[in-house]
């Protein structure tokens, strides 16, 4: 497994190798008999070199970015580097294991530094507003962020479209409590004490080559577009 | 030529003159001239050949003074500001990796800020360091005591400078010609945790904001000079210097390990050994 370490075992951004083993470990049977995940093309993933995920995103809790995680990190050998919303640092115990596990906190100099180092991410360009919808919202992409496309365009690396299928439906959200713990937007309040084992697949879409001016909002936007027009035709209608 | 060096009371300012003076004259200026006008002034024109000035102080009064003089003085060709890590503005909506454009935290910046007016008035470069690891620093006075506490559920990644590590990029910007902001991190990135624990310490997490009056506590009953409130950011949020531009333009680049499994309790004056990586 690839690795930056600075000398005492970890990254600079806390990944610990050590946890990224006991997570696969303890997550592989959740991800193989619970979820019974499926994937198909991870192929189009770069084995070296930098590369942005772009899936959609749903669920009470990210279940859908766990399940990409072990997906990624358990057949390609490289730790995914989730990148996650601004509030996660300011969750105890949670922000650690993250960042043990390669989840970086998403702000730009994170992301370049990460692209830099040749790292493969996941940005959830839908961000928080993908697990706030509504479960008859479901597959419907929300608010379409366009950091990645930029960062894409920027730093020539592809992005590899995803969709992950099932997640969505596995823990629905009831309702959302107007209450900002740790900073984060609302506390979700799950349909069920526990995720439903519904399969859940992956599909990995054709790697997307973006150019242009990445200082140029009208290239940008294009271009995040593009991306979401090919999560959408891999998603149920 | 001659260097003047405006603060030689902490270990690495001890070190920094040593090391400058195998080469060159050091001129040490004692802290109380700094304090007034009259006796800056006369330091800084009363010795003939002074070239460059390597200053470190958090007093913008003083900074300002020192800078006046400077502009106007016949040789002096350049000056170093020696500045931390600590202006930066650290909480979750920073990055882990802080780069010189990284948002700054005014009340804590006041003398930097000061020094980066004058950059186009004279050839300047500010180094913003890394905490040292050394008597006089918060980490060093924090990883005194038998028991360290830290912030339940949080372990952030905090880096440490060495003393030759400290001195070498000041070397480096003394001879170099490049002016600007230069952040200066050093070898040792880790878990504050992991730190604890080299320095054979007790790590016990405690809630948060207890952390504050513990330590104020402590402080009022032992006099020892931590405090969590000026800590409190770093130590749920880290965040590391991003050295890539000292690196490019300086070529400063960290490579003493700072030896931590071999630091017991001390109270010795000087600071934890280092091991050279390469």
């Amino acid at each position: 497994m690839k690795f930056y370490d600075e000398g005492h075992g970890y990254d600079l951004f806390g990944l610990d190798p050590r946890v990224v083993e006991l997570a696969l470990r303890a997550g592989m049977p959740i991800y193989r008999r619970y979820f019974r995940v499926e994937s198909s093309g991870i192929e189009q993933l770069p084995a070296r070199g930098s590369a942005i995920l772009a899936p959609n995103h749903g669920g009470t809790l990210p279940i859908d970015a766990a399940m990409l995680w072990l997906d990624v990190t358990s057949r390609t050998h490289r730790v995914l580097r989730t990148i996650g919303d601004w509030f996660i640092p300011r969750l105890p115990f949670v922000s650690t294991f993250f960042s043990r596990t390669g989840v970086v906190a998403g702000t730009h100099a994170n992301v370049r530094a990460l692209l830099e180092r040749g790292e493969l991410l996941a940005i959830f360009p839908e961000g928080v507003t993908g697990p706030a919808k509504p479960f008859t919202e479901r597959y419907h992409l929300q608010e379409w962020r366009v950091g990645h496309a930029e960062h894409a365009i920027r730093h020539r690396v592809p992005i590899v479209p995803v969709a992950i299928i099932g997640a969505e439906e596995a823990w629905p959200v009831l309702a959302r409590l107007p209450w900002r713990l740790f900073g984060a937007p609302y506390l979700p309040i799950p349909f069920t004490l526990l995720p439903l084992p519904i399969q859940i697949k992956i599909h990995y879409g054709t790697p997307i080559e973006l150019r242009g001016d990445a200082d140029d909002p009208h290239v940008v936007d294009a271009a995040a577009t593009q991306v979401r027009r090919a999560v959408e035709r891999m998603l149920p209608s | 030529m001659s260097i003047l060096v405006t603060n030689a009371t902490t270990a690495y300012g001890r070190a920094l003159v040593d090391e400058l003076g195998r080469t060159t004259e050091v001129v040490v200026a004692d802290p109380e001239q700094l304090r007034h006008a009259r006796t800056l002034h006369d330091l800084v024109f009363s010795k003939r050949g002074i070239e460059i000035v390597v200053h470190d102080s958090m007093d913008p009064n003083a900074t300002r003074q020192l800078l006046l003089a400077c502009e106007h003085h016949p040789t002096i060709r350049r000056f170093v500001f020696r500045s931390t890590g600590e202006v930066y503005a650290r909480s979750s909506i920073e990055p882990n990796l802080l780069d010189e454009d990284a948002a700054i935290d005014y009340e804590r910046a006041a003398a930097d800020l000061t020094v980066c007016s004058h950059m186009w008035r004279m050839p300047i470069a500010v180094l913003r360091c890394a905490e040292v690891l050394a008597p006089g620093g918060q980490l060093w006075d924090y990883l005194q005591s038998r028991v360290c506490l830290r912030p339940l559920g949080f372990d952030p990644m905090i880096n440490v400078l060495s003393v030759e590590d400290h001195v070498r990029a000041h070397v480096l910007a003394i001879r170099s010609d490049k002016c600007g902001i230069f952040n200066i991190p050093g070898a040792d990135t880790l878990p504050l945790s992991r730190m604890i624990a080299l320095a054979g310490r007790r790590n016990i997490p405690v809630p948060g904001p207890l952390l504050a009056p513990l330590y104020d506590l402590r402080t009022r009953l032992v006099g020892f000079e931590f405090r969590y409130d000026l800590n409190m950011r770093r130590f749920h949020f880290g965040g590391i210097l991003d050295g890539t531009r000292a690196r490019n333009e300086l070529g400063y680049v960290a490579y003493h390990l700072l030896n931590l499994d071999s630091c017991g309790r001390s109270s010795s004056e000087s600071a934890w050994p280092a091991v050279a990586t390469h």
